[in-house]
């Protein structure tokens, strides 16, 4: 009996000490944000979180800072709830920001537990709250990347592992007064806005592309299942680019047009910094001994015609007339 | 006599061994020795078989433990505060994890005391119930490798793991820390009597076999890190195996398990710290022998005293590589001493 008292009362007295319960929060009292739109104005943020509030409705709350740390805090006096991130979906950058504010968004977002890195980061033209009327963006995103190639909808993550390794990442660009995609933004080292036409070729490069949806004088190609490789010569690289395409035009009209164009965008002085680590990947002994200034490029382009099978559209036909 | 068999020796080594991999050292490691890690690694495994040797001629002097063969109480009490200070600075990573994954808002002093608490019911028994403790927990151990093995394998690039640079320059000056954290751990597994094992006769080829399959374990979830996150980021995340784990999203509804995943690094430290105290209490013990019915003095002692240092003071990561270094020695040169004897 008396050794049940006293374990009774170890215990109780353990449980004076097991605060954990006082990690729980009910779910009224939490702000699940599910986007994050960022803009600047003068040298203060003008951070938007768009919350999700039940019933399949949600509400943004604004807060302007000049320290983003402080938006969090900020936000959390603003609708006295804890502010839970781990399911972000999207966030928004507006184009008004520069290098420096991209960065130091990164480094927060980075610095939080709660934080998840599989959301899409994306650039907005005209960027203003109607944004958050879209729920539709990461869609937008992933079927332009199956269907048009035109964009690589790039994560959280992925902007880390980019800086970290290349110095330089793209994320896609929106227009936010037609929701169409513009093309993609270098951010880290360099500050370059690339058009649809050229975002779809550094897609190819980065062998990030998928599908590719283009015309050659007003005859629509498609190309599906691009695969790149590279074959790797100390500082030459060949980019051997497979793929299928559904086109009335041949092979090789396609085949010309896409490596002159590609060559030319290579040459117009587009960054490195990607075919560096491929050198430093594959032939890291060049790379330690040498201090690679000049790199040169061979594309070869080999082209499948894909073909489809249509006797059911014709049976189809015929039975109509 | 009651007898354990060998393979529950095994299992105290799988824990020990892989204690540290993700609390820190792989990511600090990175940062040191960048695209030459697995070289340092393989290195590291072959130099640790010394250390294993090591252990073995101490493990097989005498059915004693460590301190019947030592017989210096001096020397006893160094290898003691040894100990002590390495379970300290264990408290206070496993109590950061803790505090990292599982509760945020709790003081670290708490999640230190309720860690503790454990341990002391653990230490304050006998070597049995050590191994007994360990084998239970062994089988869902393995289930939880098993499941994570599995659920990496979608998210592997081995693009990550290149280059890997095969630069033997200087290829001792990193090595040490390699062994320190994954090896030398092993010698306070010489708090147990020889005496105690069942068919203790071939005991040097199990514990090689065994130190041999933990170092490929070790290799294969290095590459596996490393190949999901690449090198330049997993030198900055401090906790590799939860990032790791975050990334875990199969058919939209296999996610947010980091807190399961997690379960096995915080398994690793708490037998790490279970056996570094129970080395202290037995040292203590061999000095200062007590009787039986307050044999749970020492421990409550010991665990208080880890509590307080641990959250008052933090040991640096270069200074616990130079006690382990010393650790080493005092066992090393005890044995050339006994093999000139």
């Amino acid at each position: 009996m008396k050794r049940f008292i006293y374990i009774f009362l170890f215990v109780g007295f353990i449980f004076l000490f097991i605060t954990g319960c006082s990690d729980y929060n009910e779910i009224n009292n939490v702000m699940i944000v599910d986007s994050i739109g960022i803009d600047k104005n003068n040298n203060t943020y003008l951070v938007s979180f768009n919350t999700y509030i039940g019933n399949n409705k949600y509400e943004t709350y604004d807060v302007e800072v000049s320290d983003l740390d402080t938006s969090f805090n900020q936000i959390y006096l603003l609708v006295n709830k804890k502010i839970y991130l781990s399911h972000l979906n999207i966030l928004y950058l507006s184009s008004n920001l520069n290098n420096s504010d991209i960065l130091d968004i990164i480094n927060t977002f980075n610095n939080r537990d709660d934080l998840r890195g599989s959301f899409l980061v994306t650039m907005i033209n005209n960027y203003d709250k109607d944004i958050f009327k879209n729920r539709n963006i990461s869609t937008l995103l992933n079927n332009n990347y199956n269907e048009s190639g035109y964009v690589y909808p790039v994560t959280f993550n992925e902007i880390i592992s980019d800086y970290l390794d290349l110095s330089i990442s793209y994320i896609p660009v929106i227009d936010n007064r037609d929701l169409s995609i513009k093309g993609s933004f270098s951010i880290f080292l360099e500050e370059r806005f690339y058009n649809i036409e050229e975002s779809s070729y550094l897609n190819i490069l980065f062998n990030k592309s998928n599908a590719l949806s283009f015309d050659i004088d007003n005859s629509l190609v498609k190309l599906i299942n691009i695969d790149t490789c590279y074959l790797i010569n100390r500082n030459n690289i060949t980019i051997n680019i497979k793929s299928l395409f559904v086109s009335n035009l041949d092979s090789k009209t396609i085949k010309s047009y896409l490596e002159r164009n590609i060559y030319s965008f290579i040459k117009s002085n587009i960054n490195a910094n990607y075919f560096i680590s491929l050198i430093k990947k594959y032939d890291y002994l060049y790379y330690k001994d040498h201090d690679i200034k000049n790199i040169n490029f061979d594309i070869n382009i080999m082209l499948e015609k894909e073909e489809f099978n249509n006797t059911k559209g014709d049976d189809l036909i015929e039975k109509d007339s | 006599m009651k007898k354990i068999h060998s393979i529950e020796l095994s299992f105290l080594f799988f824990y020990i061994i892989q204690a540290f991999l993700f609390s820190g050292f792989i990511s600090k490691s990175i940062s040191l020795v960048s695209y030459r890690f697995i070289l340092y690694l393989i290195l590291s495994i072959f130099l640790g078989i010394g250390i294993i040797m090591l252990f073995c001629y101490l493990f097989n002097l005498s059915n004693k433990n460590i301190f019947y063969n030592i017989k210096n109480k001096f020397l006893v009490f160094i290898l003691i505060l040894i100990s002590l200070l390495f379970s300290i600075y264990s408290l206070e990573i496993i109590s950061s994890y803790i505090n990292y994954i599982y509760l945020k808002d709790i003081d670290k002093l708490f999640i230190m005391i309720s860690f503790m608490i454990v341990v002391f019911c653990l230490i304050k028994n006998d070597i049995y119930s050590f191994f007994r403790c360990s084998t239970i927990i062994f089988y869902f151990y393995i289930f939880l490798e098993i499941i994570t093995f599995i659920l990496l394998l979608f998210y592997i690039d081995f693009n990550n793991i290149l280059p890997i640079s095969l630069d033997i320059n200087n290829i001792m000056d990193y090595s040490y820390i390699f062994i320190c954290f994954l090896v030398i751990p092993i010698l306070f597994l010489l708090v147990v009597p020889k005496d105690i094992i069942k068919n203790n006769t071939k005991m040097n080829k199990k514990i090689f076999i065994t130190y041999l399959v933990i170092s490929l374990i070790i290799l294969i979830k290095s590459i596996i890190s490393i190949s999901i996150l690449g090198y330049n980021s997993v030198s900055i995340y401090n906790y590799v195996d939860v990032v790791i784990y975050k990334n875990i999203n199969l058919f939209s509804f296999i996610e947010r398990f980091e807190w399961l995943l997690c379960f096995n690094s915080i398994t690793n430290m708490f037998f790490m710290i279970s056996l570094s105290l129970f080395y202290v209490k037995e040292g203590v013990n061999y000095i200062f022998p007590i009787k039986k019915n307050i044999s749970y003095l020492y421990p409550l002692f010991i665990s208080t005293l880890v509590i307080l240092i641990s959250y008052f003071y933090t040991i640096s990561f270069n200074y616990i590589v130079f006690i382990l270094v010393v650790f080493f020695l005092i066992h090393l040169i005890f044995c050339l001493f006994r093999l000139v004897k």
